[in-house]
């Protein structure tokens, strides 16, 4: 378990980026860390992108913000490489820091590798065997290392505490910048739109077809995240979906911000 | 060239921030001036007045119908909408400062913009929006500032002035602008104009915010600015801009002057600012600022040639007055002159570069005691033309670290604030040029100036 979450650590500063216009460029960045490992530019959903409505743009504009306004912030987590590896977690997105219950298993098998609880912040991965997230295992029972974003479970970590900021984004860069419009799921108060996000140098030529973006957001028409995808070159993206998950603490506990030294960095 | 990173206010997350808004503004394609119909025939077919929801359903219907020179007369009401003004010399105004509502919900990115020259605002609240509440510009196509197709820099690129000419003559009165998540009361690329009476919080960036014009010929005044990241800021608006009699208290920091080579018309130059009262801006239940910056009253970065006179600048924890440099523009050539500072972390801190010191500083008259570092305070006094001692920022926002800050949705509401005595009397039209205060005439200002107006704790 270890080894399989070693790798290629993110620039540690970009989850503290506050740059409010640029919040979902900095999910693109993150992804073109990986360079051209990731799949094709051409794997675009069967549905037609759109340029976004004034409402839709929007709606992305504040999704970052709403996100961060959500408490408790929990969300499961979910990559597939090597290992399938999944988690619950609460996320503090003003300290760019996570904390939770996690689980790995052979890819297409139920069968559990690994599990434990797991902790990180922008620069430390914290993980350890012993106990649960709602049980707050001591000090001496985790292993630490740096991030590293060439591993994909890290990078897929940094990607969701990216997903809450403290301001809302431009809906006019947004809207001009490449995001679209892939399809809308539901109507009425169930509606969602399911958007792909900014970055494509394409985003305004005739051609919508050719934007790039590798990211694709569901949310609600007042900018609520329900879910979030990334194609990082695997067979599946790895996803970033909202849950309920009442077990964990609704805020970041002080001993996992100390292990993570959160309290140092301040 | 070697520029350091800044290391007062700007350093990248702010000027992110700048830069993307400055993407905001710029535009596609050949944009011209507005499209303000012309004040002859054609205006003839519309209103002189149009009233809100009497004559029209929404603000923009009302905006759209009325004459140059005419009014928009906005009943109490909530007002779920944005509205662009782009004809010109058209006032929008409320008929109850307290009870017209312009209400961004948390998603919309704006209250009104004004794009033509003569635009007014006046005697309304606008709460809620995304970006900010009021915004005059020069920058925008037909249907209002817009963002540059260009992402690649976060959407900004090199603003040309003579494709852009700033809009001429405005005035933002009696407008109440609080919990916006940029910036309240906006004035950019704007030439001409006045923003008094007016009071803003809860803005994630400043309350108040005059950008980007090279001699603005704007006056700030009697304004209330609280509760925000910054109470009032400048970055690259110059002289004639006077800042008179305005109480910048119990935000993060009290009032920036930015020199930002995001911007164009660099080094910020020449502002008068004068009996104001800066004091406490320590407040906690506020958006954090995009740098950290916290307890301080007044922050120079890069800013030149400012006189700030007869100003009270007290009870910040931090710092006084900061000065700094942005990149490799130095803050020099600013006057202290008859302040009185009181009970700061210290009055007077320098945490400029070694590189890009301030420099020519001077500090006449004024009641200071404390300096950052200790040898400061003496070689302001000398008023030399030399470069000023400064300590490290870093040991310097030790000494008051920020707190944590909460959404700019969830800061306290303002209280009721007084409107215009008639509100129903015709406007007139916009003068070319601002009638400044007579230095001579501008006091120290009481402790409690505006405090009645002012969010009680």
């Amino acid at each position: 378990m270890q080894q399989a979450m070693t790798g290629i650590v993110l620039r540690s500063r970009v989850v503290k980026n506050r740059g409010r216009l640029l919040g979902l460029s900095v999910v693109l960045s993150l992804i073109a860390a990986l360079g051209t490992a990731c799949g094709s530019d051409d794997e675009v959903a069967e549905a037609t992108p759109t340029r976004l409505t004034t409402d839709q743009a929007q709606a992305l504009a504040v999704m970052r913000f709403r996100t961060w306004s959500r408490k408790p912030a929990t969300f499961k987590v979910a990559v597939t490489s090597n290992v399938a590896f999944s988690a619950t977690v609460a996320i503090d997105f003003t300290r760019g820091a996570g904390y939770g219950n996690y689980q790995t298993t052979r890819p297409g098998s139920d069968a559990t590798l690994d599990q434990g609880v797991i902790a990180w912040s922008g620069s430390y991965i914290e993980t350890t065997h012993t106990g649960t997230a709602a049980a707050l295992p001591g000090v001496s029972a985790w292993a630490e290392r740096p991030v590293d974003t060439s591993n994909l479970i890290d990078l897929t970590l940094m990607l969701a505490s990216n997903l809450g900021a403290d301001r809302p984004e431009n809906p006019a860069l947004l809207q001009q910048g490449g995001a679209r419009l892939l399809r809308t799921i539901g109507t009425g108060d169930a509606k969602v739109w399911e958007i792909r996000g900014p970055g494509s140098s394409a985003a305004d030529t005739a051609d919508s077809t050719q934007a790039t973006s590798k990211t694709t957001y569901r949310i609600t028409p007042d900018g609520e995240l329900r879910r979030f995808e990334a194609d990082l070159g695997t067979d599946e993206p790895a996803t970033v979906v909202a849950v309920s998950a009442p077990e964990l603490p609704t805020t970041l506990p002080p001993a996992i911000a100390t292990y993570l030294r959160l309290d140092a960095a301040q | 060239m070697n520029r350091p990173a800044p290391r007062l206010q700007r350093s990248a997350g702010i000027l992110t921030l700048a830069a993307a808004l400055i993407g905001t503004l710029l535009v596609l394609g050949a944009c011209g001036r507005s499209d303000a119909p012309p004040s002859g025939a054609a205006s003839e077919d519309r209103p002189a007045l149009v009233r809100v929801p009497a004559d029209a359903t929404t603000l923009q219907q009302a905006i759209d119908r009325v004459a140059s020179g005419g009014m928009v007369l906005v009943s109490p009401g909530t007002y779920q909408e944005t509205a662009v003004v782009s004809t010109k010399d058209v006032t929008v105004r409320g008929t109850d400062r307290n009870q017209v509502v312009i209400d961004g919900g948390g998603i919309r990115p704006y209250g009104i913009v004004g794009i033509a020259d003569g635009v007014r605002v006046q005697n309304l609240t606008v709460r809620n929006t995304t970006f900010y509440g009021v915004l005059v510009t020069g920058l925008h196509d037909k249907a209002g500032p817009r963002a540059n197709a260009d992402n690649t820099s976060g959407g900004y690129e090199t603003f040309d002035p003579a494709k852009f000419p700033p809009l001429q003559r405005f005035e933002i009165d009696h407008v109440t602008a609080y919990d916006n998540g940029l910036y309240g009361i906006y004035a950019f690329n704007s030439e001409h104009g006045t923003i008094h009476d007016n009071y803003a919080s809860g803005s994630a960036d400043s309350g108040f915010y005059v950008g980007q014009c090279h001699s603005c010929d704007v006056l700030v005044t009697g304004n209330i600015g609280e509760r925000n990241a910054v109470g009032f800021e400048n970055a690259n608006a110059s002289a004639p801009l006077y800042v008179v009699g305005n109480r910048f208290s119990d935000n993060r920091v009290g009032m920036t002057f930015l020199s930002d080579y995001q911007e164009v018309f660099i080094p910020q130059k020449g502002n008068v600012v004068a009996g104001n009262l800066i004091a406490d801006n320590n407040a906690t239940a506020t958006p954090v600022q995009a740098d950290g910056g916290y307890g301080i009253g007044i922050g120079v970065s890069g800013g030149t040639a400012n006189t700030f006179l007869r100003n009270r600048i007290t009870d910040n924890l931090r710092a006084g007055l900061v000065l700094a440099n942005t990149n490799d523009l130095p803050a020099k050539g600013n006057a202290v002159t008859g302040s009185v500072f009181a009970r700061n972390g210290v009055d007077v801190a320098g945490i400029s570069s070694e590189a890009y010191p301030a420099t020519a500083t001077c500090l006449t008259g004024a009641q200071v005691a404390t300096s950052f570092p200790a040898r400061l305070l003496r070689a302001l006094r000398a008023c030399t033309s030399g470069p000023t001692p400064a300590g490290s920022a870093t040991e310097l926002a030790a000494t008051s670290p920020a707190p944590e800050g909460i959404s700019f949705l969830d800061v306290a509401a303002p209280p009721t604030q007084p409107g215009l005595a008639d509100p129903s009397s015709a406007p007139s039209l916009l003068p070319g040029t601002v009638t400044m205060p007579a230095e001579s005439t501008i006091r120290l200002p009481a402790t409690d100036l505006l405090a009645d107006l002012a969010l009680q704790e």
